[in-house]
């Protein structure tokens, strides 16, 4: 099995934008009402 | 499919179910093609559901129609710990191989026109990270989905009916 933060670093692929990306997608959810994306 | 081959094909799964999905309960499924020509998927089914419950020493003793589905399985699941590169032109393979040579990959010839570069890692990698060492090295950013499968390894294509192959190295 291969380290995987050893790869991406390589790659030069692990940038902090990744996660904070990553953090908005998983905040944005559906109002249980309305059925509008709301920000939590 | 003789017993030989069920036997051959429940080896191969039970295999990566307990070595290199480290017991990760992956979806399989079958490939058909409809009276149109368009491909069809069978239902997703879990390994555990699907696979480990064939007994493939006493073939009567199975239901049949499990059985049957088993026999059609030719595609799974990509493991959370995996990247798959999906690669269209063979003239895209040496490049990534220079880049991954200090790394543990295996490359497969699909049976159709492309190949596929399986990476294991030690930890599950998020949907993004697969994503972007994907786009990095120029391959199908679609096959990091987990609503994605792919062709399982020695298995024949659903199209041209050609085993997806094991290429080692030259």
């Amino acid at each position: 099995m291969n380290n995987a933060d050893n790869f991406l670093d390589s790659l030069g692929s692990k940038a902090p934008v990744i996660e904070e990306e990553f953090e908005i997608k998983t905040r944005i959810k559906r109002d249980k009402w309305t059925r509008k994306e709301v920000f939590e | 499919m003789d017993k030989l081959e069920l036997q051959a094909k429940k080896g191969l799964l039970d295999k990566m179910y307990f070595k290199d999905a480290k017991q990760f309960n992956f979806y399989v499924c079958g490939t058909y093609v409809d009276k149109e020509g368009n491909k069809k998927f069978t239902k997703w089914k879990k390994y555990l559901d699907a696979v480990a419950n064939i007994d493939v020493l006493n073939l009567e003793k199975n239901n049949w129609k499990d059985l049957k589905y088993f026999e059609g399985i030719d595609q799974r699941q990509i493991y959370p710990h995996e990247i798959v590169l999906d690669l269209e032109d063979p003239n895209q393979l040496d490049p990534i191989v220079e880049i991954l040579k200090q790394w543990n990959f295996s490359v497969w010839k699909t049976g159709s026109r492309g190949f596929h570069v399986h990476i294991l890692f030690n930890r599950n990698m998020t949907t993004i990270e697969k994503e972007n060492v994907v786009r990095l090295l120029g391959a199908d950013v679609q096959k990091c989905s987990e609503k994605n499968l792919i062709a399982l390894e020695n298995t024949p294509h659903w199209k041209s009916g050609n085993k997806k192959t094991e290429v080692k190295d030259e």
